[in-house]
């Protein structure tokens, strides 16, 4: 019942952020230097499709109603429509989440996967062989970007040794499991040495703790005092850290999903800022902004999970 | 030593300790903090180890647990819990020592229980450790412990995480863990240390309850006098990383036979005690590295004779009585006088 009443109230604390957000997307337009409707329809619109613009957009009237407006028809799932496309801006978004959600859900994953042995063997003895060499590979791999290291899996594993496919989403599960293997851990490479840092340091710092010498006065297996107690107890401040790199690598999916051509919301992100397209990068910025939200209150309930101490606060 | 209980079970002693020297370091200019430690607990006996902070009281506990910290270990003499050789023992028997024969209750409640883990299956895996019981057994052994600590409704209790619980209430689940695997012996480091007044007595009630009712041995290790008077049989006084005097308690709180004792209860505030009767002991403990070849205790010590600078061994100046003091005479014609 603490966790229900948890969960409510981080929920609740949300709300003033995503009002925040939504001033933001809402300023977005205003932030374009010059007339956005000018710069929308190009150099060559006529004055009279400018004012038609002007006020389909309601920049003829006070901000206050302006952003009133902006809201109402938000609370009501209008985003707007593109003005390329001529879709609703809201639902061309949403068609493309599913790749990008994917994307963010694998990455996430793989770099746990990657992360927490990594950490742990680290850990296991501090200044040893394993635990430089665990530094080492993590300060290079956090040295190589992204978008370059997507390129030499393509060429290498996907390219040449025809392993994984190089590009698109595939189809069904286990399709979308090989397809966006490559992309997944380009993004899973980039914020694996941060969660190693994290953990390693938190891990090193439990060992240290009183209760660690209670669970081996107990006589258990320096095993079971390694899963049991350290680990546990290491992860909530590192799952702390990984909600942070997740909603960072939110911004990063953008680029990678250009590399491995998985058209995602992305792509529709950079043709939306190349043909000037307002209502959908606005939609865009706001689905996004949730999304990144949304983790960040995913992250606090998993701290909570694992430590009953943070519901409390 | 003649006439001490465990002569009855015709067994050896439950826990000896012999010139103990305990190092910090690299064996040639690492130092000592414990250097000449020896002492010994019977069954259903509370053993108390005074001294001030850094006399080495703590690491000896330790250890007799083989729970020194890194970088601390023992250079020289023995530990004896039962049956196993603590100094020289292999993994198996560390395992078998901690928690099987040894329980441990420490000084920080607040700190001594994992924050993550609810109360009960921590009590459960120390009954895990050691025994062949199912999860359901172990449950029920727990939750039966809860009960034995005092805890009223035992079964919802063992649900709860330990920052549910007050200081007092942890230090019940840390000697319910301490006692999970059926220990012989109960080291107590400071176990009554950071609770209040109030809790301290119901705390160390159970602890010396537990001693007379399953029939073990329990070290306890204080830096307060009043808490050693109430519950101990016996008394260990350490300085300086010594052993300076042992004897039953009420002999060695009412006739100390060392001036360093005679100055600890000097330095106690009683009820009939004026400001001008209490003296605190001038100067400060030697600092580890830098203790004199002699008795440690003589820059401080009001009683000192030059030979006091020779060196001392702690030796038997009556039945059940050590003394590592020179002047144990005269400290008793002293008491004597003042009885009188």
């Amino acid at each position: 019942m603490a966790f229900a009443g948890f969960l409510v109230r981080r929920l609740l604390q949300a709300i003033p952020v995503v009002i925040g957000v939504t001033i933001v997307v809402f300023l977005l337009i205003h932030l374009v230097p010059g007339d956005p409707a000018r710069t929308a329809l190009g150099p060559h619109a006529t004055p009279r499709a400018i004012e038609r613009l002007h006020h389909e957009w309601g920049l003829d009237r006070p901000l206050p109603t302006q952003y009133w407006l902006f809201m109402k028809r938000l609370l009501t799932g209008d985003l707007g429509t593109s003005l390329r496309l001529k879709q609703p801006a809201g639902s061309l978004v949403v068609e493309r989440m599913p790749v990008t959600l994917w994307l963010i859900g694998y990455a996430t994953f793989l770099t746990c996967l990657l992360a927490v042995p990594a950490a742990l063997l680290a850990a296991s003895r501090q200044g040893a062989l394993r635990d430089r060499l665990v530094r080492v590979l993590s300060v290079v791999a956090l040295g190589i970007p992204g978008f370059w290291l997507g390129l030499m899996l393509i060429e290498y594993v996907a390219v040449d040794a025809q392993l994984l496919p190089s590009a698109g989403y595939g189809s069904g599960f286990i399709g979308h499991l090989e397809s966006l293997f490559l992309p997944s851990l380009t993004i899973a490479l980039g914020i694996t040495p941060l969660v190693i840092r994290s953990l390693r340091a938190e891990t090193l710092k439990v060992a240290e703790s009183d209760f660690v010498t209670t669970a081996r006065a107990k006589g258990l297996s320096e095993r079971q005092i390694r899963l049991r107690h350290v680990l546990r107890n290491a992860l909530a401040p590192s799952v702390a850290v990984l909600a942070v790199n997740v909603s960072f690598l939110v911004g990063g999916t953008l680029v990678i999903e250009q590399v491995f051509s998985l058209g995602g919301v992305g792509t529709l992100m950079l043709q939306g800022i190349n043909s000037r397209d307002f209502p959908v990068v606005q939609a865009v910025t706001l689905i996004l902004a949730l999304v990144v939200v949304a983790i960040n209150i995913m992250g606090d309930l998993v701290q909570a999970l694992i430590d009953p101490r943070v519901e409390a606060r | 030593m003649a006439g001490s209980p465990s002569e009855k079970r015709g067994a050896g002693r439950l826990l000896a300790v012999r010139d103990l020297r305990v190092g910090v370091g690299p064996q040639e200019d690492g130092f000592d903090p414990v250097s000449d430690a020896s002492l010994h607990a019977d069954r259903g006996e509370v053993v108390g180890v005074v001294g001030e902070s850094g006399s080495g009281k703590s690491l000896t506990l330790r250890a007799i647990a083989a729970l020194l910290p890194p970088g601390v270990a023992v250079r020289s003499g023995d530990v004896d819990v039962g049956d196993i050789d603590v100094v020289h023992a292999d993994r198996r028997e560390v395992h078998r020592l901690r928690g099987g024969a040894v329980g441990m209750v420490f000084q920080e409640p607040m700190t001594a229980l994992n924050p993550t883990m609810r109360i009960g299956p921590q009590i459960a895996e120390a009954a895990r450790a050691h025994r062949k019981v199912s999860r359901v057994e172990a449950k029920a052994r727990a939750i039966e412990l809860l009960g034995q600590m005092q805890f009223t409704e035992p079964e919802r209790r063992y649900r709860l995480y330990p920052h549910e619980l007050s200081g007092g209430m942890r230090q019940r689940v840390v000697i319910a863990i301490a006692l999970a695997g059926d220990p012989e012996l109960l080291l107590c480091d400071e176990p009554t240390t950071a609770l209040d007044a109030t809790v301290t007595m119901r705390v160390l009630g159970l602890i010396t309850g537990l001693a007379k009712e399953l029939d073990i041995g329990i070290l306890l290790v204080t830096h307060d006098l009043g808490v050693a008077a109430r519950v101990c049989d016996r008394i260990v006084v350490m300085y300086a990383g010594r052993v300076v005097e042992e004897g039953p308690a009420v002999a060695i709180l009412r006739r100390p036979r060392h001036a360093y004792t005679l100055a600890l209860l000097q330095a106690v505030p009683t009820r009939e005690s004026t400001i001008e009767a209490l003296r605190a002991i001038p100067g400060s403990p030697p600092k580890v590295g830098e203790v004199p070849s002699g008795c440690p205790f003589v820059p401080r010590c009001t009683l000192a004779e030059p030979a006091c600078e020779q060196p001392v061994s702690l030796v038997e100046i009556a039945a059940g009585r050590m003394s590592a003091c020179r002047r144990h005479e005269l400290l008793a014609d002293l008491v004597e006088a003042d009885d009188a």
